[in-house]
């Protein structure tokens, strides 16, 4: 198939999703709270050895 | 890397597509007329380079490249203007081929990656809006436009093509 000249390629991101019944991916909640595991504590009881 | 759209709305162009009852499906399916890509029910076409390896050694040096490539004619395509795509696909939409293997017309949105021509667009991604079949046709039968219903649009039944303008 032919489309003539051409020019310069753009990006289209719908905000629907094109596809009925389908719900495009939902964007990331800027409030949410990442869930990561708790930081290690330390053991107060061990004691650092110099080299 | 996450790119930033240029715009929000698909572009809405014109296609033709051959119907073929796929046996292993059990269904009636769209096809490209030139390539053979099965458009799958409530699934966005995605494009992918066919080109062949003698096209790509001379006009496309970044094989294996994302499609649509700027320098190559890979891409799903579709005309801004109904007129141009009689004027192309005239023979394809002829009652002796419709009735062999049905034609459908349709309106597609387009988005993704999208290169723009003077007269349609070739684009990543795609999904038909609305289908047009002629009421003579064989694709007239209750089954196979039961069948084309799974994409979800309206089907409609038309005398000519032309009546889809």
């Amino acid at each position: 198939m032919d489309i003539g000249p051409e020019k310069a390629p753009y990006v289209i991101e719908p905000i629907e999703s094109p596809v009925p019944g389908v719900e495009s991916p939902a964007a990331p909640d800027p409030d949410a709270v990442p869930d990561f595991p708790p930081a290690p504590t330390p053991d107060p009881e061990e004691v650092p050895v110099p080299a | 890397v996450s790119v930033v759209p240029d715009k929000v709305s698909p572009e809405i162009g014109w296609r033709v597509w051959v119907v073929y009852s796929h046996t292993s499906l059990g269904r009636a399916r769209l096809e490209s007329l030139t390539q053979r890509v099965i458009w799958q029910p409530g699934v966005p076409a995605t494009a992918r380079c066919n080109t062949r390896l003698a096209d790509i050694w001379f006009t496309s040096p970044h094989f294996p490249h994302p499609a649509p490539h700027p320098r190559c004619s890979c891409g799903i395509f579709a005309s801004d203007s109904i007129d141009w795509l009689f004027r192309r696909y005239n023979r394809h939409l002829t009652e002796s081929l419709v009735s062999w293997a049905p034609r459908v017309l349709g309106k597609v949105q387009l988005w993704g990656k999208v290169v723009p021509g003077s007269c349609g667009w070739r684009a990543e991604f795609a999904y038909p809006v609305e289908l047009f079949i002629l009421k003579d046709s064989r694709l007239a039968g209750y089954w196979k436009r039961r069948s084309l219903r799974a994409y979800g649009v309206p089907v409609h039944s038309i005398s000519d093509f032309r009546e889809a303008t």
